[in-house]
C-alpha cells in the first residue's frame, strides 16, 4: 500500500549553515489494511517519515509509492492520504460541523450526501450534537475524535496519525487507544502511527517500526519486537531489560556456549547468527528465574543478593555478579522467592531461547 | 479587642478603592487636558463666527456646518475619501505578501526586514516627502535618466498628479498596513495550512479558506490604520499634489492657517471625526478588536 524505498531528507540548517540527514535511507514496506507504528525516540526521524509520505516534505533521495504510483513529486493535496496532526490543527474559524465537511466541500460532494457522511462520523466518534460548537470549546479528547473524523470522512486509503493521543491524559489514553484500534478494523483503512510511547505502539499495532537516528533498527510484530530485539537499541528502548557482553566459545547441543564478563559460561539461543568473537545478548528480567539450585536444561549463572524492590504487581530482584555487575530479575509478586538464602550464592537461571544475541 | 468584620472590611475596600484611583488619575488627567478640553474647544468654535478680521466670536449659530455642504466641498470629501479607499488598498495590495513573506522567513531574516520597514519611520516624514519630489519632479532623478537613456523625449509629468499623491500615501502609511498584518500572520498556526492542504486544499483554496478568514482581523486593523490617517494627512497631497489636489486635510488646514475661519475649520474638523468614529464602529462591527489595534 505504500513503500518507501531507499527514502533519504537532509534538511538545511540555517542557523549552523549545515545540514543533517533527519532521515537517512530507509526502505519500509507497509500492508493494506496493516496498523503500523513507527516508534522511536524524538529525533530519530519519525515524524520526518511521516511528513515525507503525507508530502509535507519532500524526499532528498529516494521515491514513496502509495498503491503502487510514486508520489515522491506530488503536493499533499493530490495524495490520497489524511493526516491526524500531534497538535490537532483543527480549523479555529469553522464549527466541527465545517471541520468535519472540509475535505467533502473542496470535492464538490453534494450538500445532502456531505450532510449524511458527516452526521455518520459524528455518530461514529460519538460526538452527535456537537456540529455548532467552536473547537476551542471542546476538551481534548473530543478535539482528538474531531481530528479523526476530519480525516477519515475522506475515505483515504492509508491514514497518517503524528502521535495523536501524545496531549491527552493516561486514563483517556488508553481509551483512545482501544478506539483507534477499533475503528482502524471497522474500516479496514492502512494506518500509519507514530508514537514515541513504546506501550501505545505495543498494544496497538500489527507491526512496528523502531527508528533511531534516521535509519530503522527492526521491522516486526509487536511480540517480535519484544522477544527477538534484533538490535542493543531496539532491546534497551523498549522494556526493561539485562544486556551482557559475552565472548563467543562454541556450540553445545546445537546452543551458542558463550563466556560471560566475570569467567562463568552460559547457554543461548541458537537460531542466533554468531560471527564475531564478543556477542552481546539480551534477557528480559521476567524470563529469568533465581533458584537454589538450577535445573536440567536451563542455562545459568551464580550470583549475589543484592536486593528487592516491590512494585506492586511484580517484585524487582537485584543480583550482582562476580565483578559487581547488577543484573534484575523479576517475578510475579505472588510467586514470592523463598529468599532464605539471600545473603549467600544463588543461581539465577533462564532457558537458553530466552537469551537473544543482538547487533550492537 | 478585634475590630467589627464590617468595619475592617470596608476600611480594606476603601483602601483598594483610593489605589485604583490613584492608578487611573495620571492618564484621566491627561485626557482631559490633551483630548477632552481640546476637543470642547473645538466643538465651540465650530458653533462660533468668524469676523471680519479673522478672530472669533462666540455666538452659537450653525452656518458652519450648512457651508461644509455645499457641493464643493462635499466633492473635495468624496475625492479625499476615494483617495483613502486607494491608499488604504494599495497598502493591502502590496503589504499583505511582503507581510505573509517577512512572517515566514528564517528566524535570522526577520528582525532585518521588520527593520527596513521600521527604520524609515526614524527619518522625519516631511523629509521623506521632499526625496520623492526630487525622485518625481520634471528635472527630477527619474526624467533625468530616462531622457539620457533616451526612453522618453519630453519629461514626465509625475509631480502634481493624483498619482503622486497616492505614492507618496502609500509610502508613507505601508508600514501601518504591514505591521497589524504581520503580528496576526506571524501567529497564524501554519500546521493549519498543512491541515487544508492534507484535506485536499490547493493553496489557492487554503489561502481563500484557511488564511484570509484566519488573518481578517489583521486585515481591518491595518485598513483601519491606514484609512483614517491618511483622511488627515494634508502635508502630502501639499507638497505632492500642488494646488491642482486639494483633500479635507488642506482644506480645514488652509481655514485655520491661511483663511483665519477657524469656525468653518473646526466644523468641517468634527465632521471628519464623526466619519472616522463611523468608520471605527463599522471596523468593530465587521469583526475587528480594539486590542489588535496594539500594534506589536
Amino acid at each position: 500500500m505504500v513503500k518507501l524505498n531507499h527514502v533519504v531528507k537532509v534538511f538545511d540548517d540555517d542557523d549552523h549553515d549545515q545540514s543533517h540527514a533527519a532521515v537517512n535511507d530507509i526502505s519500509l514496506e507497509i500492508m493494506e489494511g496493516e496498523f503500523l507504528t513507527i516508534l522511536g525516540p524524538s529525533g530519530c526521524g519519525k515524524t520526518t517519515t511521516l511528513r515525507m509520505i503525507a508530502g509535507f516534505e519532500k524526499c532528498t533521495q529516494g521515491n514513496i509509492y502509495i498503491d503502487g504510483e510514486d508520489v515522491s513529486s506530488k503536493p499533499p493535496y493530490e495524495r490520497q492520504v489524511n493526516t491526524v496532526f500531534q497538535s490537532y490543527a483543527l480549523f479555529p474559524h469553522m464549527n466541527i460541523y465545517d471541520n468535519i465537511a472540509f475535505g467533502l466541500n473542496l470535492k464538490k460532494v453534494s450538500k445532502t450526501e456531505i450532510d449524511r457522511r458527516v452526521k455518520e462520523m459524528l455518530k461514529m466518534v460519538q460526538l452527535e450534537g456537537m456540529e455548532k460548537r467552536m473547537p476551542d470549546q471542546l476538551s481534548g479528547g473530543q478535539k482528538q475524535r474531531v481530528a479523526i473524523a476530519r480525516a477519515i470522512i475522506n475515505k483515504p486509503k492509508v491514514l497518517l496519525l503524528d502521535e495523536p493521543l501524545g496531549a491527552l491524559d493516561q486514563k483517556l489514553r488508553k481509551q483512545m487507544q482501544v478506539e483507534l484500534k477499533h475503528l482502524q478494523k471497522q474500516l479496514g483503512i492502512t494506518f500509519i502511527f507514530v508514537t514515541h510511547d513504546q506501550e501505545e505502539a505495543l498494544t496497538m499495532s500489527n507491526r512496528i517500526c523502531i527508528m533511531n537516528n534516521g535509519k530503522i533498527e527492526q521491522v516486526g510484530t509487536p511480540d517480535e519486537i519484544y522477544e527477538r530485539p534484533a538490535t542493543r537499541f531496539v532491546a534497551d528502548f523498549i522494556g526493561e531489560t539485562n544486556i551482557f557482553e559475552a565472548r563467543f566459545k562454541g556450540f553445545e547441543k546445537g546452543q551458542v556456549q558463550a563466556t560471560l564478563e566475570d569467567g562463568q559460561d552460559v547457554l543461548l539461543d541458537k537460531s542466533t547468527p554468531v560471527g564475531n568473537d564478543t556477542i552481546c545478548f539480551a534477557i528480559r528480567p521476567e524470563r529469568l528465574k533465581i533458584k537454589p539450585a538450577p535445573a536440567d536444561r536451563d542455562s545459568y549463572f551464580k550470583a549475589k543478593y543484592k536486593e528487592s524492590i516491590y512494585i506492586g504487581s511484580t517484585i524487582k530482584t537485584i543480583v550482582t555478579l562476580a565483578n559487581g555487575r547488577a543484573v534484575t530479575v523479576s517475578a510475579p509478586a505472588g510467586e514470592a522467592y523463598d529468599l532464605s538464602y539471600r545473603s549467600e550464592e544463588l543461581y539465577v537461571t533462564w532457558n537458553p531461547e530466552n537469551a537473544v544475541v543482538i547487533k550492537e | 479587642m478585634e475590630p467589627p468584620p464590617g468595619g475592617k472590611e470596608r476600611s480594606k475596600f476603601s483602601s483598594k478603592l483610593r489605589g485604583s484611583l490613584l492608578t487611573i488619575a495620571p492618564i484621566t488627567l491627561w485626557m482631559l487636558a490633551f483630548f477632552i478640553v481640546p476637543i470642547i474647544i473645538i466643538i465651540v468654535i465650530s458653533f462660533s463666527k468668524r469676523t471680519i478680521v479673522g478672530s472669533i466670536e462666540y455666538s452659537f449659530n450653525l452656518s458652519n456646518y450648512g457651508k461644509v455642504f455645499n457641493l464643493n466641498y462635499v466633492k473635495i470629501l468624496g475625492n479625499s475619501l476615494w483617495i483613502s479607499l486607494e491608499t488604504t488598498l494599495l497598502c493591502l495590495l502590496f503589504g499583505y505578501p511582503f507581510a505573509y513573506f517577512v512572517a515566514r522567513a528564517s528566524k535570522k531574516y526577520r528582525s532585518i526586514l521588520l527593520m527596513l520597514i521600521i527604520l524609515p519611520f526614524w527619518t522625519n516624514s516631511l523629509i521623506r516627502t521632499y526625496a520623492w519630489m526630487i525622485l518625481l519632479r520634471t528635472e527630477g532623478i527619474i526624467n533625468t535618466y530616462l531622457m539620457n537613456l533616451h526612453i522618453i523625449k519630453e519629461p514626465l509629468q509625475m509631480l502634481y498628479t493624483e498619482g503622486a499623491v497616492l505614492i507618496g500615501m502609500l509610502y508613507t502609511m505601508f508600514p501601518f498596513m504591514v505591521l497589524p498584518l504581520y503580528s496576526t500572520i506571524e501567529k497564524l498556526d501554519f500546521s493549519l495550512l498543512e491541515a487544508a492542504a492534507d484535506l485536499g486544499a490547493n493553496p489557492r483554496k487554503t489561502f481563500l479558506k484557511v488564511t484570509l478568514p484566519l488573518t481578517k482581523s489583521g486585515i481591518l486593523s491595518g485598513c483601519l490604520l491606514v484609512f483614517v490617517p491618511t483622511l488627515g494627512l494634508f502635508f502630502i497631497p501639499d507638497l505632492m499634489g500642488g494646488s491642482k489636489i486639494i483633500l479635507i486635510s488642506n482644506l480645514i488646514k488652509n481655514q485655520f492657517l491661511q483663511s483665519r475661519n477657524w469656525p468653518f475649520g473646526a466644523a468641517m474638523s468634527i465632521i471628519v471625526m464623526l466619519l472616522m468614529f463611523i468608520f471605527l464602529k463599522l471596523f468593530n462591527k465587521l469583526g475587528g478588536s480594539k486590542d489588535k489595534l496594539e500594534v506589536m
